[in-house]
């Protein structure tokens, strides 16, 4: 009986086990399928028409200090969220500067970065983006604003409202922004 | 009661390693192909090697269930396995996309982490029972038996699931292309 009982709980373990493993590529296949859409990266980022919210703060790289995201809203503005681990973020950081130059006189370009200091470092270093950069330390922005995946861009008009948002990996899709909030403004 | 474990061990390896090398003589010629494609010995040293594995397996497999040559046994499923580990980190290294022909033509499985994890999980058990046999020795019953074929049984379907989730992934990315 004892036996019976012992071999029962491993059998029993192992299809605890097998129906983990088939729900967690069921959830895997879900995600697929249904977040990493076109569709779902749209539903990303605070909604357009919402404004930004005013109580918040973030550590700029060029003041060295913790200052309000919404104090730097001095005109329409492009916040561009960057991983320190991503690929296509590098991608768009070789095309920043070009960008911003040909943007800066009409909008401000501010880069968010997300990631270990060691590494946001190493990427500033090796790319030295211009504007205005921030580090979101702990992430918190980042989950603040809703967003999934880098790199992604939230366009706001100088009123703080968010007109335009989705990812953002070349030099043309900055500019595709830029033209958007400035024919909303 | 590790006798027992020990022959719940010995009968789930058996019927892992049978069905494995099964599966590889019933597609030898496809086997042939999918160890050609690993591109680690020279292709007329592959020819004589591919139909040599199911057969080592099955001879593991064999030995392994009689008292007097589980140590054999043992030691010859020790080395197909240290091999398979080691043909799958030379892959995974390349970042290769290949077939490991694991099971022949019932499972199209591809050299990746599950693969690599599986062998590493089958090492373990084979470590086990080469420090509990001295001690407690091997002891069969209905039950393990039974158990042993349960345990296989969950195995392979795990290991088939996951082929039919990497396969319908790819062909999600496909479509999204």
């Amino acid at each position: 009986m004892e036996q019976f009982l012992f071999f029962s709980v491993i059998v029993l373990w192992g299809l605890f086990l097998l129906n983990f493993f088939l729900l967690f590529l069921l959830f895997r296949q879900f995600g697929e399928i249904y977040l990493s859409s076109g569709d779902g990266i749209a539903k990303d980022g605070l909604p357009i028409g919402k404004s930004l919210p005013k109580d918040d703060r973030i550590y700029s790289m060029k003041e060295k200090q913790h200052v309000y995201l919404q104090e730097h809203i001095t005109k329409s503005s492009l916040l561009v969220f960057v991983s320190s681990n991503c690929k296509p973020c590098q991608q768009l950081l070789r095309e920043w500067n070009s960008a911003y130059h040909s943007n800066q006189h009409m909008i401000n370009c501010m880069i968010v970065f997300i990631g270990e200091d060691n590494k946001v470092q190493d990427l500033i270093r090796k790319y030295s983006p211009e504007g205005q950069l921030f580090w979101d330390r702990n992430d918190s922005l980042f989950h603040r604003f809703k967003i999934r995946v880098t790199p992604f861009a939230i366009a706001i008009d100088e009123q703080g409202i968010v007109r335009d948002k989705g990812l953002c990996g070349t030099k043309e899709q900055i500019n595709m922004y830029a033209q958007s909030i400035l024919k909303d403004g | 009661m590790l006798s027992y474990i020990n022959g719940f061990i010995i009968i789930h390896l058996t019927f892992l390693f049978f069905l494995s090398a099964l599966g590889k003589l019933f597609s030898l010629r496809q086997f042939n192909t999918f160890v050609n494609e690993y591109k680690i010995l020279p292709r007329r040293l592959t020819n004589i090697i591919s139909p040599l594995i199911p057969l080592l397996e099955l001879l593991g497999a064999l030995l392994i269930l009689l008292s007097h040559t589980v140590w054999f046994g043992l030691v010859l499923l020790a080395i197909l396995v240290l091999v398979f580990i080691t043909t799958i980190l030379f892959i995974l290294k390349e970042k290769r996309d290949v077939y490991c022909g694991c099971y022949g033509r019932w499972i199209n499985a591809k050299v990746d982490l599950y693969t690599l994890f599986k062998n590493i999980y089958l090492s373990c058990l084979i470590i086990f029972l080469s420090l509990s046999i001295p001690s407690f020795g091997i002891n069969y019953s209905f039950i393990s038996v039974l158990t042993g074929g349960i345990v296989t049984a969950i195995l392979l379907s795990t290991h088939y699931y996951w082929q039919i989730y990497k396969e319908r992934l790819k062909k999600l990315h496909e479509v999204r292309s």
